[in-house]
């Protein structure tokens, strides 16, 4: 799920996990989510539009991934040129021009919002996968604009879960997450996701362009639009490591 | 014959002070107004500096607080982790004790109202026990105190301000009309809105009359009630204990490991793996009764666990704004009711409190606490019902940082006390001097009639310590007489700051009221009595140096 | 004419009357004189307590909180508490051009551009600062930042250069973070357009400037270098206008408003909470002063009324003598003059020079406190005031106290039959 919005992850469309138009079984549905590796390794280059306070900020960044775990993301608009993270697993790193040195964010730091947009460090870097986490069940259909989406309900199973409750929309058709919601233990909604625009890339469905929202941010929305997508192509490990944050 | 000398003495001295009557009753009124005034003074001072002391125990925490020891190490961070429960249990014991005691979940979040968002430290409190232990429930400047079993907050007057909660009691033009002309329905209400706000000039902002009834202000409220303006959220994260994600390399081989009994070591290697860059060991163990096996096992080796978050939003409404003498209730700090934090819907907390405030039943607000609410006492009261780990601490060790600074504040009041008694110490020794002084011809007499020269000290020493005896009296009473009001009223310094054009909108003190420093009124009996006493001492002794027939002639 | 000439001579001829009689009686004199003194004293140095104190509130207002006169944005002022740096004065000017300016207003010592943001310190004991961006080499010309020994603060290094990767800390903030010169301090900081900025600057120097917030809370770094890091291009948080006269902010105030345009904030210190809270707390002080008051004069009255009554009998005298009532309450009321004088003239020379002493030598206030005073805006070190007009006003509270203080018992004394008052 995190891997669709977070630009830490190796992204990824959800094609083919809808099968027809007959209600498929919820723990399936969320199992596909889950195992969607379809492809090993992706480049882009990305935009991240914050609107806050009625001022917009553009940051663009080229990012590398590979596999659930690695990625690596390089800023090069003007105010943050230079500013590198590396994530590996579920440590996340980074490096900035201003500090030439490699700091661990962690802790208190975790809790934040990630340069600015609708989303916290917390919320980039889980990696672990939601069927271990959460107990899916279908919740009917809806109708999203015109697409028809699956909705999936789902609770955390053990309680220490950052967000006790999710809901996700699912294209019946073309499988991808239209829409999701994250949720407080109260059941209060905290954060939206809304899916924008979805291309196909190398015969893939690919979420290109995604909205978040932090709902107890005033006015605030960060929309991510991602371009030059290049999938599969081998990328070094060295692309990975302490010494290409440090370059 | 020693009697008899006593005696001779002390009628010699008082037919002396009825013979001089004008200059006793100079110098009875020169002592009477030192003691006096000296009385008052202090009292009042001291009275100002023991009422933000007062303020702290009868507003912020009562005589002593209990809390988990690892809390109490911690305090400032507010671990909410380290809450204890079955508070209920120690209650019980305390009551039967003789004290009262107030459980509270202290936490800290971020309050949402419609207009902006605070940080704010959350108290969650049962609304019964805290009006019988604290004062501050009684400092609603609108509104009231949370019911038990709702969402309902009180909030403190700045934050309410500052997030457009509450009756705003001086509004800007703008947030007037847009935010308190509008929320009424009709034509009536808004009269009635405009008629509880006067304007002054120049000041671009409106202000609440102060002789708005309650009935008024509740009316006021629930107009702006309906239009959504005390809706707010609370957004907090609940911190689970839980095997830690991360354990510094150095911590882990030179703390954990070492500490741990060999299976326990094979079980955490197991489940942490060392990090190839840093070199740190990070959790990679899924299944959630190994990680409960694992935290029991670093809790048993007293390693502190790593600390996980929920998100956690509640809706509340705010239905009171506090406004107390003591500033740090009036500040970014709300209350709300314990007992709806408990479920899925509050904080989970299931019986768990952070802390037990304790107060003595039936303590006067008017005393800071005494032997008997001190933490020692309270512990050895509670004996075997003071469960393991948890500690009982008294109010001072909560406020060592505020008690310091105050403590600034008084060094020019103490100054000005020490002035204030070098004063009035000339005052009596110069009176008495002069009194003394001018029988030297007297003195001269009364050696010539054989009197001894000690009985003849004696005599006068006697004299003027009656004086000063007499004038101490009545300036204790008097001094007494004026410290009643100023003890039960004290002067309202409020009203006076609003006379001089200054409006804050917050109290910053309400009235400084005296207090009864019972040593110091008598320590200043005594001084005065004995002060007046040896001052005729210097001079009966430079007369008695002197032959008799010199002081005979002194003028 | 005639009777004129003879009133002034009368006048003349009481006066030395009166002056002959101080001298007369050395003990009683001596005691008069000591009463009014240190009734004076305490008048003179009790103010000069309190104006000192003032003084330091004010002057820790001024150098750290608002300068003379303070520039700032709207919506800076709105949530000035976060120190949010996304709002810079006069966004679509030049900045320096803007100082320039400020400059050139008549009066304008300096216009110095100053940046406050929050920071999270990683590694370390304190989880948050805040960073002060100043042009270091600007402020010190115009700033003395310890107050107590009016010196640039520094106890240790240097402070940071502009442009430099440097920074400097306070002595509470590096004994609790167990900071050295040449430590590194990593911080994140939230740019202005919401970016995490992580920040490494190296630590060569350590200050104390005897104002608690700065010596526990703050890292000074070099502006251009916060401004970089946090993406202001050349734009500052607050602007701190010094004047040479502090008195006159108030009239530059709307000058530099005019200056600055609008969607700004301009403030001159006195509008300052605590000074303002200070200049009306003073009721506080001037209630105390006033007990000083009644407590002194009565010191004085009751000497003055010790005096007379032992002294009937000479009246009587006097009376006996020929002399009128109006020149008996003369006699005694110019004797209580000129004693009063005397008094009055040594409780000043001694109040001055306690109050000069206090003036040179400050009261450190944290070995009493034990440096608790944070939230204050007070220097941890007190100067007592040295001012003429103090000296004067005691001096004038001395005489003017003791001499209507004469008149009622002279008064009365005039009215005693002669043959009674020479019975007694």
């Amino acid at each position: 799920m995190k891997r669709i919005l977070v630009i830490f992850a190796c992204a990824a469309a959800l094609s083919g996990v809808a099968t027809g138009q007959s209600a498929p079984n919820a723990a399936d549905l969320l199992a596909r989510v889950d195992a969607n590796e379809v492809y090993n390794t992706i480049t882009y280059k990305g935009k991240m539009i914050i609107e806050y306070q009625g001022r917009r900020y553009v940051k663009e960044m080229q990012a590398w991934a590979k596999g659930n775990n690695d990625s690596f993301v390089e800023f090069f608009n003007p105010e943050d040129r230079g500013t590198k993270y590396l994530k590996k697993g579920s440590r996340l790193y980074v490096y900035s021009p201003d500090s030439e040195q490699v700091m661990l964010i962690s802790g208190h730091l975790l809790k934040e919002s990630m340069m600015g947009s609708d989303l916290s460090y917390e919320d980039t870097i889980e990696n672990e996968r939601l069927s271990a986490r959460y107990t899916p069940v279908l919740a009917g259909t809806e109708v999203l604009g015109d697409l028809k989406a699956w909705v999936l309900d789902l609770t955390a199973r053990n309680r220490t879960e950052s967000y006790p409750r999710r809901k996700l929309w699912i294209d019946a058709v073309t499988g991808d997450v239209l829409r999701y919601e994250l949720y407080a233990l109260s059941g209060a909604k905290l954060k939206e996701y809304n899916l924008v625009r979805a291309e196909t890339i190398d015969g893939r469905r690919f979420p290109v362009e995604s909205e978040m929202r932090d709902l107890l941010r005033k006015d605030s929305r960060t929309v991510f639009v991602m371009d030059q997508v290049v999938l599969d192509v081998p990328i070094a490990d060295s692309v990975f490591s302490m010494r290409n944050l440090e370059r | 014959m020693k009697n008899n000398a006593f005696r001779t003495v002390g009628s010699i001295s008082l037919r002396n002070l009825a013979r001089h009557r004008v200059k006793t009753i100079i110098t009875t009124v020169a002592v009477a107004v030192s003691v006096c005034l000296y009385i008052v003074t202090d009292g009042w001072l001291y009275g100002v500096n023991l009422d933000s002391l007062r303020n702290i125990v009868s507003f912020e925490i009562g005589a002593a607080k209990i809390q988990t020891k690892a809390y109490f190490n911690k305090k400032d961070d507010l671990p909410m982790y380290e809450a204890f429960s079955s508070w209920e249990t120690i209650s019980d014991a305390l009551a039967d004790a003789g004290y009262d005691s107030a459980p509270r979940f202290v936490f800290s979040g971020t309050l949402h109202s419609r207009t902006g968002t605070a940080p704010l430290v959350f108290n969650a409190v049962d609304p019964y026990r805290e009006e019988r232990l604290l004062r501050y429930t009684l400092y609603l400047e609108s509104g009231r105190f949370p019911r038990p079993g709702t969402t309902e907050l009180a909030l403190g007057s700045m934050v309410a301000d500052k997030l457009r909660v509450g009756i705003p009691t001086r509004p800007k033009k703008t947030e007037y009309t847009a935010e308190l002309l509008s929320a009424a329905s009709d034509k009536v209400e808004e009269d009635f809105i405009a008629s509880l706000y006067q304007e002054r000039p120049d000041e671009g902002r409106l202000f609440l009359r102060p002789d708005a009834t309650p009935g008024d202000l509740d009316r006021l409220w629930d107009i702006l009630a309906r239009s959504g303006r005390m809706e707010v959220r609370i957004s907090t994260v609940i911190d689970i204990v839980a095997a830690p994600e991360t354990i510094r390399k150095d911590r882990f081989e030179e703390d954990l490991l070492p500490s741990l009994p060999a299976s326990g070591r094979e079980l955490v290697l197991a489940s942490y793996e060392q990090d190839p860059l840093l070199e740190d060991y990070f959790l990679v163990e899924e299944d959630p009764d190994v990680l409960a096996v694992l935290l029991r096992i670093m809790t048993n080796a007293e390693y502190p666990g790593a600390i996980r978050h929920v998100n956690q939003l509640i809706d509340a409404t705010v239905v009171g704004v506090i406004n107390s003498p003591n500033p740090k209730t009036n500040a970014n700090i709300a209350f709300m009711p314990l007992d709806s934090l408990q479920g899925e819907t509050g904080l989970m907390l299931e019986g768990k409190v952070t802390e037990l405030l304790i107060r003595a039943v039936g303590a006067s607000d008017a005393a800071l606490p005494g032997k008997a609410e001190q933490a020692e006492t309270i512990r050895s009261a509670l004996g075997p019902s003071l469960p393991e780990g948890m500690v009982v601490e008294g109010w001072r060790s909560y406020v060592a940082d505020y008690i310091a600074a105050s403590n600034g504040d008084n060094v020019s009041t103490r100054i000005m006390i020490i002035f204030l008694f070098i004063l009035s110490f000339i005052g009596i020794a110069n009176t008495m001097l002069m009194a003394v002084l001018e029988r030297t011809k007297e003195i001269g007499m009364m050696r010539a009639l054989g009197m001894t020269d000690g009985l003849l000290l004696t005599t006068y020493a006697v004299e003027a310590g009656f004086i000063g005896l007499i004038g101490a009296a009545i300036g204790v009473t008097l001094g007494c007489l004026i410290n009643i009001p100023m003890v039960n009223t004290g002067i309202d310094f409020s009203a006076m700051a609003q006379e001089m054009g200054g409006d804050f909108g917050y109290r910053i003190s309400t009235s400084f009221r005296s207090a009864w420093n019972i040593p110091v009124i008598i320590g200043t009996a005594v001084v005065a009595t004995v002060l007046s006493a040896l001052m005729a001492l210097p001079p009966t002794l430079r007369a008695l140096r002197l032959p008799v027939t010199e002081s005979l002639r002194f003028e | 004419m005639n009777t004129e000439r003879r009133n002034r001579g009368s006048l003349r001829a009481l006066a030395t009357v009166a002056y002959r009689n101080i001298w007369r009686n050395g003990r009683r004199t001596a005691l008069c004189v000591v009463a009014v003194a240190v009734a004076v004293f305490f008048n003179i140095f009790m103010q000069a307590w309190i104006v000192g104190m003032v003084a330091s509130i004010e002057e820790v207002v001024r150098t750290y909180e608002t300068g003379h006169v303070n520039v700032s944005t709207e919506e800076f002022e709105t949530d000035k508490e976060y120190y949010p740096v996304q709002y810079p004065v006069a966004e679509d000017r030049i900045l320096s051009e803007l100082l320039l300016e400020l400059e050139s207003l008549p009066g304008v010592m300096a216009a110095l551009p100053r940046i406050t943001a929050y920071a999270s310190l990683f590694d370390s004991t304190i989880k948050h600062a805040l960073l002060w961006g100043v042009d270091m080499e600007k402020e010190l010309k115009i700033n003395l930042f310890n107050l107590a020994d009016r010196t640039d603060g520094l106890v240790a290094g240097r402070f940071p250069v502009a442009g430099s990767n440097e920074a400097a800390v306070g002595t509470e903030f590096a004994r609790k973070a167990g900071i050295k010169i040449g430590d590194p301090l990593p911080l994140k900081t939230v740019s202005a357009q919401f970016s995490d900025k992580y920040w490494n600057p190296t630590v060569v120097g350590i200050f104390e400037f005897d104002y608690r917030k700065f010596d526990e809370d703050v890292i000074i770094v070099p502006i251009d270098r916060l401004q970089r890091i946090l993406v202001l291009e050349e734009k500052t948080q607050q602007i701190f206008v010094y004047v040479e006269n502090a008195g006159k902010s108030r009239e530059l105030k709307a000058l530099v408003a005019q200056v600055v345009g609008n969607g700004h904030v301009v403030r001159e210190w006195g509008d300052n909470y605590w000074v303002a809270y200070m200049r009306q707390g003073n009721i506080f002080y001037v209630l105390i002063f006033a007990v000083f008051q009644v407590v002194a004069s009565f010191l004085i009255i009751n000497t003055v009324l010790m005096v007379i009554h032992e002294r009937i009998k000479e009246i009587g005298m006097m009376g006996a003598l020929g002399m009128t009532r109006t020149e008996i309450v003369t006699v005694f009321f110019l004797e209580a003059v000129f004693l009063s004088i005397f008094g009055a003239a040594v409780g000043t020379v001694v109040g001055g020079a306690a109050s000069l002493i206090g003036s040179i030598f400050p009261i450190n206030l944290d070995t009493i406190t034990g440096g608790g005073m944070k939230e204050f805006p007070m220097a941890g070190t007190i100067f007592i005031a040295f001012s003429p007009a103090i000296l004067l006003q005691g001096f004038l509270f001395g005489v003017v106290v003791s001499a209507v203080c004469t008149l009622i018992p002279s008064l009365k004394s005039a009215f005693i039959q002669p043959v009674e008052a020479l019975r007694r």
